[in-house]
């Protein structure tokens, strides 16, 4: 298998919008990203599941959506993928709330017909994502409030409450090793000093460089001078910036 | 450990889409925690008040007078004290360790009211953030190997709940203007900046902020950023 690494050019238009949202492969998390494609494989293949794929909550835009981040034909993406990230998916995201309920569907040929969730009690029934295959999804969540879903579909599909539930913590697991590489391929973050991270700590709660220089008995210029630091190795605009930034990376709580 | 008792069974996991109200949420969690040699859960959530976090009870099934003895915000400090345990990892009970003199305190003080081992585990179900304590009172107990499934099925049945119900406040009390308004600040845009993306003045822009903020109580642009990344607004 032939892995697109960063300095490959774009292989086709589909390509090149994952590598925007979703994962790129370097040398350095190869390993890694390899690791939890195998992972994905193996929860699919526990609950004989044909298709496997794995999406992340795209921030950057103004509306909602979601992005591969990786699915079984990795490293390519699968018309199923296409689907969950278009407008299908995005209408999802408009209904879904912060609830953790898995939801599945049917394909439209009739329930009869698939009787792959007859025995799951959890969660709720939504529109189907692709009228031949019958499918569960998963929403998982990340440090920093990241948020996705797991998605598994195959006709075969075979699932109960309690192989729900498994797969569903092993999905929480899969997702946050991709949504670590993720943020540590966004930012290359310098470590922080424990001066640092308190400065930044007291400016999401409010407090202003008087507050914290007195909290910590400090001088004004230096805790200016900390927050600086941090702004700049957050390669942030602004302190609020850094604070965003220092909560999305899980630097700080 | 019993191999039988690895997972949650399927009577009541059945049971969880049946819970529509606080005393379902009570009972059920009660069954939840009996599967895993739990006999206590305290689940604490988070209220955004003016000038900051006050965190009151979803639900428990401790003895009230112990929650009153130790006061519920040390309780909450405590079950925040260690880095939250998130869905799928190991669990490990609070040790007191690295969470200053109070924690080994309060430990103290809760085993001498029947909590000999407590775990805290991080929730994902409503924009506010919860979290469960999970006791028992006697060390080992509580099947740590199941935590993970108590905790899953925990989030599955706050989903369950309306957020009114849990006296939360409304998720998305921010209108979309303002909600906007804080996702590019919190992206580095300044407010020049801001008005030209949506296409409005810096007055307008300004005048979104100050609403947002003052409907979180924050005191400043940074705090309400921050507590809108906290409940996952933005």
């Amino acid at each position: 298998m032939k892995h697109r690494t960063a300095k490959d050019g774009p292989a086709g238009p589909a390509k090149t919008r994952a590598a925007a949202d979703g994962l790129d492969v370097t040398q350095e998390n190869v390993a890694v990203v390899l690791d939890t494609v195998r992972h994905a494989r193996r929860l699919a293949a526990s609950a004989a599941a044909s298709f496997y794929g794995l999406y992340v909550e795209t921030r950057d835009r103004r509306i909602p959506g979601l992005a591969t981040v990786f699915d079984r034909e990795f490293p390519r993406t699968s018309d199923l993928s296409r689907a969950i990230c278009g407008p299908a998916g995005m209408a999802w995201m408009a209904t879904r709330t912060e609830s953790l309920a898995p939801a599945w569907w049917y394909c439209e040929t009739g329930a009869q017909q698939c009787p792959a969730f007859s025995l799951v009690s959890l969660g709720h029934n939504m529109p189907a994502l692709t009228s031949n295959l019958p499918g569960l999804a998963l929403p998982v969540f990340a440090e920093g409030g990241i948020g996705g879903f797991f998605v598994l579909a195959g006709r075969d599909m075979a699932v109960d409450d309690g192989l729900v539930c498994d797969l569903h913590i092993r999905a929480f697991s899969l997702f946050r090793s991709v949504a670590r590489l993720r943020l540590s391929q966004l930012d290359g973050t310098p470590p922080m000093s424990k001066r640092e991270l308190e400065c930044l700590t007291m400016t999401a709660e409010g407090k202003t460089s008087e507050d914290i220089a007195a909290a910590l008995g400090l001088s004004v210029h230096t805790t200016n001078q900390y927050l600086a630091a941090t702004t700049h190795k957050l390669n942030a605009m602004s302190r609020t910036h850094a604070v965003a930034k220092a909560l999305r990376l899980g630097l700080i709580a | 450990m019993n191999a039988a008792r690895q997972t949650l069974s399927r009577e009541t996991l059945a049971a969880i889409p049946a819970v529509t109200t606080r005393s379902d949420l009570s009972e059920c969690l009660g069954r939840i925690c009996a599967e895993a040699g739990a006999e206590r859960f305290l689940l604490l959530g988070t209220l955004l008040d003016h000038g900051g976090e006050r965190p009151y009870i979803i639900a428990s099934n401790w003895i009230y007078d112990t929650v009153h003895i130790l006061g519920l915000e040390p309780l909450a400090r405590l079950s925040a004290g260690q880095r939250t345990c998130a869905i799928g990892e190991p669990a490990k009970p609070i040790t007191g360790d690295g969470d200053g003199a109070n924690a080994a305190g309060a430990l103290q003080q809760l085993a001498r009211h029947g909590h000999a081992e407590i775990y805290s585990v991080g929730l994902h179900a409503t924009a506010q953030r919860c979290r469960a304590l999970f006791s028992s009172g006697r060390v080992g107990a509580i099947d740590s190997q199941m935590l993970p499934q108590v905790q899953l099925a925990c989030c599955y049945l706050l989903s369950r709940i309306p957020a009114e119900l849990l006296g939360t406040p409304p998720p998305n009390s921010l209108s979309v203007r303002e909600r906007e308004c804080l996702r590019w600040v919190s992206e580095g845009k300044t407010t020049g900046e801001v008005a030209m993306i949506l296409g409005v003045t810096a007055n307008t822009v300004n005048s979104y902020l100050a609403h947002a903020i003052r409907k979180y109580g924050a005191s400043n642009r940074a705090m309400a950023i921050a507590t809108a990344i906290r409940s996952g607004t933005i």
